[in-house]
């Protein structure tokens, strides 16, 4: 097997020499950044005056909205958000003022002297609430397919029941942050931990009241961003941006974990609301859903989140009349923002437990519910895309046989019979992912590449590295393009000098859309040098050799039919400079064929989509709650890897942190609006002893239609929904423990406590 | 020392940084991360939660303690800089040797272990330390070198995966420091040079401004009587609770009192009726240490599912018992043996029970001017005896109970001679469950009463709600503990009277 390539920059991260935001040598009259942080979660502010803190020896400046010289908005599509709130406190956590010092102990000290006044107001924290006062962004948007009240009338059995997913945090290892460094003639830098140059840069231009081409946003990498800093970066930047500016000295903004845990937005909230009918096979005829959304206090990106919670409320299942509502509804808590699955992972956990509730009913078995119910090739999805290539069937089958799935359920049988405290389960979840910004402008992105004249190579795209590899994948498609070395390349920090106008790097799309910019912009390059090579080869022999006759491989051009023909690429580098043929090119791509009506709630808006399965087996302690995973299995479709380590990665990580999300992470709030785990000692997050004792992951690499670059498909987000399998595992395994007469209410996410108190419920049940 | 207001006295430290030596004056306040990032420049060791719960900021010491050099991975968050005086810091920077990745970067790499690359870092050290100290590590001994760390990136498999593969290519004898650092062993002093202070104006504004670091009891006692009333005097010996309050709410003292150097406190004792445990013997230590897995092997059995393999380099089970939590596991289990602290002043000794020791929330026996000095447990009877140890919490590792709880069974003829249980997380302070151990005495270990025991049990705490669990949850917990506390002793009641027949 060939050796695959190591991380672009695993050499700088194992060393421990690689530089994160605010880890260069630090700037000559470098500012610190402390926020005073609203207390409350909803209230009108009387009074903010900061004349004492600004008193204390070494405070630079105290800078509230009315510091603000341009618009004080932050909000990117909906404007809702200010930068510092004016009048009106929306969520705890909020920052109110901002103190910059040299000293951030110093700072420390001002903010407690910064007086405030309020006046509290009602709270709003419960999605339902917020839903019956019409607390929404934008009104209800619905997807629609044949006649859904019609359908249940006549369906044999129907159901119906309400749903709860909770919240998630981020939990990035390296928080929110930014460095903003003051230029000549009003121009201003900023390193942000922004999954999003481009939006940075606008909301910073207005916020400053300075055109877009006096700002630049340069992003290196970042440490783990997983949708957290696709917009919630922004309010972060600009306040850095906001300080530089008004000083005019370097300012950097660095949250402690306790700050970000308790400002920033999470996973959304879900509370959705569903009748199904079906028939006696259990196959669904009608669905009608109605997902609602606490998206916190301002809009952020919660309707787009909710548009691809709704585009998988129907997950992998073909269901012929379908009622798909949405509401996205404003509390006061911090704005909710995107998450690894964007909603997809909140609409798909409804439709889940739906064919769990079935299969149940009927007194099946869950696996042939969902295989009843899968999506064929033709089969068209609520919303108007055709499937045209599903191999959902045959990754159930692979599920099954790798998993002995038959023998699996008998034993988990007889273990659950041999045992009285201790209780085994199965849980399987399939998925359906669908890629693409589904706001069909996004899909667009631009590479710029330069070969140096020593034949090494420097490319920079829109893509932002934070730890998905979209770098390495870039190099690796590069290297392959123009034949050459993947370590003679560099991929270079996100910089909106050098590529302008970024979507940020998210929807899965980073490796998609940068990468095949990138590609555009290499096959450009080596149109022109494949041109000069065969110039320069046919003198070498007495035949005129055309284009086609060159191969770029081995760092050389060489003569397919001859190859020992050849060209080094750095002296074909160095002719082409001294021929003056261009070394830098341009690469644009924007996704073909991808588009979406929100009016009619139809359109197309997916290029292609990622299908996979999972499987896997719990133990439970009946006792004390606990749980053990035991065996997953994941056969999950890439299309041909660029590379498998990355993909196998990317899945593994996906599906630990979505098992984090189902069965321990758990951030309630006081009265007030605050968040009450606000680090990890209360959060916890999966660690190293949570691996399941045995994991089999599967990548199906079969060359796909509908894929994208270099016949691949995405992985960031896909894999996030295996994570669900073991909530569904953790069910039966309380299912087990009583009678089996009633369906156990298991509350997500499946701590512990949660399990135990199921258990506690069958008991009483059973007696 | 006089200390105005708005002075600072500043410690001089001489320590070596990855084989250089280095002599700096540094805040008494200021951690070893701190230092690294802001004063020396080295950012690879990471700052992410600052409270020794995330691993990043993961770093190895190497010391020289009596004849012995050990090298132990610590979180550096929770390090006082000034404790660094006569020590080798090694961070992840010292690792490659040029161009030459040491062993566990390059597995890494191979494995394809680094994502985003923010934890990494700190597992590369907590891998040096793992190997540092056991070249042939089994399964359970990596995930214990790991469980400290915490990557939201990788799903930690391939992590693990490079972990065994360092292991696969080490063999017995292999150097796991590059020279440069292996180099300076020779000059580990074991009696630090003197520390050296120096007052500056407090133009930074830290809120710690002194230290006294005595090598002696006697010092200590000056020391404690040389703060005044308008000083906020505080011990530290392991730091790992005391420097989380710092850390993450702000709590800070004027004057810290470091007990770390006390000789005096480092003894692990053992005579016919007890096991004296010195207050700065830290938790990892009695985990190699004969005497207590000879005696008390639950003791151990706790210590492994507290905390973390780095907290655990550095905490004391004095700091257990004196933070007073009451979900203290370490404080727990020594109230089931009925153990005692020895409180020492410059004026007495006395030793107090903990079922003494006390008195409210977060409120103890110890007096302002008093420090543990040891811990001493009763050795076990003769007699046949039971102990358990039960810890319910979130996570599998490196999380704070929501009910932990122990039970001690002294047993002849198949009945309970005596019986001890303790619970912690169920009232203000570590407890024993008094009218459950009455009802336990002199019963027959056969089934048919436990539920009964369990509902004694049950209806003796009213635990609170908080971010640990709800009330009902721990109140089902207490029952279930004591239901499985039972069982596991039925069972090894009846294979023992089996296996003796």
């Amino acid at each position: 097997m060939k050796k695959l390539p190591w991380h672009i920059n695993g050499r700088l991260h194992v060393t421990g020499t690689s530089k994160f935001i605010g880890e260069d040598s630090k700037p000559e009259g470098l500012l610190y950044a402390r926020f005073l942080l609203s207390p409350v979660a909803h209230a009108t502010i009387i009074k903010l005056d900061v004349s004492k803190a600004l008193e204390l020896a070494n405070i630079t400046a105290v800078l509230t909205y009315k510091d603000v010289p341009g618009v004080n908005q932050i909000g990117h599509v909906i404007k809702d958000e200010p930068l510092f709130p004016e009048k009106e406190i929306m969520y705890a956590g909020q920052p109110l003022a901002m103190v910059l010092s040299p000293y951030p102990l110093v700072a420390d000290k001002a903010v407690k002297l910064i007086e405030l006044e309020y006046k509290e107001l009602h709270p709003i924290f419960d999605i339902d609430e917020a839903d019956k006062k019409k607390q929404w962004y934008i009104p209800e948007r619905k997807i629609e397919n044949g006649k859904v009240q019609t359908a249940l009338k006549t369906a044999k059995h129907t159901l119906s029941g309400v749903v709860e997913s909770s919240n998630q945090e981020h939990f990035y290892m390296e928080t929110q942050r930014c460095w903003a460094i003051p230029g000549e003639d009003n121009t201003l830098t900023l390193y942000s931990a922004t999954q999003s140059t481009m939006e940075v840069q606008e909301v910073m231009s207005h916020v400053l009241g300075i055109p877009a081409n006096q700002i630049v946003l340069d992003v290196r990498r970042l440490g783990g961003a997983f949708g957290g800093k696709e917009r919630a970066g922004t309010l972060w930047a600009c306040l850095a941006g906001l300080g530089a500016f008004i000083t005019q000295k370097p300012v950097e903004v660095k949250l402690d974990r306790v700050e970000d845990m308790l400002a920033t937005g999470k996973r959304h909230p879900y509370k959705s609301r569903y009748k199904v009918g079906f028939d006696d096979k259990g196959k669904i005829t009608a669905y009608d859903i109605e997902l609602l959304a606490n998206g916190g206090a301002y809009a952020d990106l919660s309707v787009a989140i909710l548009e691809r919670a709704m585009f998988h409320a129907e997950n992998a299942y073909h269901i012929p009349d379908i009622c798909i509502r949405g509401r996205a509804c404003r509390t006061n808590l911090p704005p909710n923002t995107a998450f690894r699955g964007f909603g997809a992972p909140q609409g798909i956990f409804v439709i889940e437990k739906v064919i769990e509730q079935i299969a149940y009913e009927l007194k099946l078995d869950p696996l042939e519910v969902r295989l009843t119910n899968l999506y064929k090739t033709g089969d068209i999805a609520p919303y108007g895309q055709p499937i045209k290539e599903t191999n959902l069937r045959s990754l159930f089958s692979r599920l099954k046989s790798i998993s002995d799935y038959d023998q699996l359920k008998l034993s988990v049988d007889k273990f659950n019979g041999h045992h009285e405290t201790l209780k085994q389960g199965i849980g399987i979840v399939p998925v359906k992912f669908g890629i693409s910004f589904t706001t069909a402008l996004l899909n667009q992105g631009s590479a710029l590449i330069w070969i140096y004249i020593d034949g090494t190579v420097s490319v920079t795209t829109g893509g932002i590295e934070m730890g998905q590899e979209v770098n390495s994948k870039i190099a690796l498609i590069v290297a392959k393009v123009l034949g050459i070395s993947f370590d003679n390349i560099r991929v270079e920090s996100s910089n909106s000098q050098r590529v302008g106008n970024a979507s940020p790097t998210a929807a899965s799309t980073g490796s998609d859309i940068n990468g095949n910019a990138a590609r555009v912009a290499a096959e450009q390059l080596r149109e022109r040098l494949v041109k000069l090579a065969a110039e320069l080869l046919s003198k070498k022999t007495n035949k005129r050799l055309k284009d086609s006759d060159i191969l770029m491989a081995d760092d050389k051009a060489l003569v397919k039919t001859n190859p020992k023909l050849a060209v080094s690429f750095p002296d074909l580098i160095r002719t082409a400079y001294n021929s003056r043929i261009a070394l830098g090119a341009h690469g644009y791509y924007a996704t073909p064929e991808v588009h979406f009506d929100r009016e009619k709630g139809k359109g197309h808006p997916f290029a292609y989509y990622v299908y996979g399965a999972a499987l896997v087996i719990v133990e439970i302690d009946t006792l004390t709650g606990n749980s053990r995973l035991l065996d997953t299995y994941i056969v999950h479709e890439t299309a041909p890897s660029l590379h498998d380590d990355i993909d196998r990665g990317q899945i593994i990580g996906a599906f630990i942190q979505s098992m984090g999300w189902c069965t321990m992470e758990d951030i309630p709030h006081d009265d007030k609006g605050r968040y009450l785990a606000l680090s990890p000692s209360t959060y916890k997050i999966p660690g190293i002893r949570d691996l399941p004792e045995k994991m089999v992951v599967e990548m199906v690499q079969t060359p796909c239609k509908q894929a994208s670059v270099m016949g691949s498909k995405a992985v960031g987000e896909p894999p996030f929904i295996y994570g669900e399998a073991v909530w569904f595992a953790l069910q039966h395994a309380v299912q087990a423990v009583g009678t089996g007469k009633d369906l156990a209410q298991l509350k997500f996410p499946a701590t512990p406590e949660a399990i135990l108190m199921a258990i506690e419920m069958i008991k009483i049940k059973s007696k | 020392m006089i200390n105005k207001k708005n002075t600072i006295t500043l410690v001089q430290i001489s320590f070596w940084l990855n084989g250089t030596q280095k002599i700096m004056y540094i805040p008494p306040g200021m951690t070893t991360l701190e230092l690294l990032n802001n004063k020396l420049s080295l950012t690879g060791t990471k700052s992410s939660c600052n409270e020794g719960d995330c691993g990043a900021c993961t770093v190895v010491i190497g010391q020289k303690t009596g004849s012995e050099i050990t090298y132990q991975a610590v979180n550096s968050c929770l390090y006082p800089a000034f404790r660094l005086h006569g020590k080798h810091l090694i961070t992840v920077e010292g690792l490659a040797e040029k161009e030459e990745l040491h062993p566990i970067q390059t597995a890494m790499l191979d494995e394809h272990s680094t994502q985003c690359g923010f934890c990494t870092p700190g597992f590369v050290m907590s891998m040096l330390g793992l190997f540092l100290n056991n070249i042939n590590p089994n399964d359970e001994e990596i995930l214990a070198a790991l469980e400290g760390n915490l990557c939201r990136c990788t799903g930690y498999d391939s992590i693990l995966k490079a972990a065994k593969k360092v292991k696969s290519r080490l063999k017995k004898g292999s150097e796991l420091l590059p020279v440069n650092l292996k180099k300076v062993e020779v000059q580990f002093n074991e009696c630090s040079p003197a520390f050296i202070f120096k007052e500056i104006e407090n133009t930074e504004g830290w809120e710690t401004r002194n230290c006294f670091i005595p090598q002696t009891l006697s010092e200590l006692w000056d020391n404690i009587r040389s703060c005044k009333s308008t000083d906020t005097c505080k011990f530290i010996s392991g730091g790992t609770d005391l420097m989380v309050l710092a850390n993450i709410q702000h709590i800070h003292y004027t004057h810290l009192i470091d007990l770390s150097n006390l000789k005096e406190l480092q003894k692990v004792k053992l005579d016919k009726s007890e096991l004296n445990i010195g207050a700065n013997v830290t938790m990892s230590q009695l985990m190699e240490n004969n005497a207590v897995n000879e005696h008390f092997p639950i003791l151990t059995e706790a210590f492994k599912q507290m905390a973390s393999t780095q907290i655990r380099n550095s905490a004391t089970l004095a700091g257990n018992i004196a933070h007073a939590s009451p979900v203290a596991d370490g404080a727990t289990t020594l109230l089931a043996f009925d153990a005692g602290v020895i409180l020492a002043s410059s004026k007495a000794e006395r030793k107090v029970k903990l079922k003494d020791f006390y008195k409210a929330y977060k409120k103890t026996e110890l007096k302002t001017d008093e420090i543990i000095k040891s811990i001493a447990i009763p050795l076990p009877s003769e007699h046949k005896s039971y102990s358990g140890f039960i810890k319910s919490a979130k996570r599998k590792a490196v999380d704070i109970s929501g009910v932990v709880s122990v039970i001690v069974i002294e047993y002849q003829d198949g009945k309970i001679t005596r019986a001890v249980l303790s619970f912690g997380g169920v009232a203000p302070y570590p407890a024993l469950a008094v009218k459950t151990m009455a009802f336990l005495k002199g019963k027959k270990i056969e089934e048919g009463w436990f539920e009964q025991a369990a509902e004694v049990a049950f209806n003796e705490f009213k635990p609170i709600s908080d971010i640990r669990g709800h009330q009902s949850y721990r109140s089902i917990l207490i029952k279930n503990h004591v239901l499985k506390h039972l069982a596991d002793l039925f069972k090894e009641v009846h294979s023992v009277q089996k296996r003796s027949k």
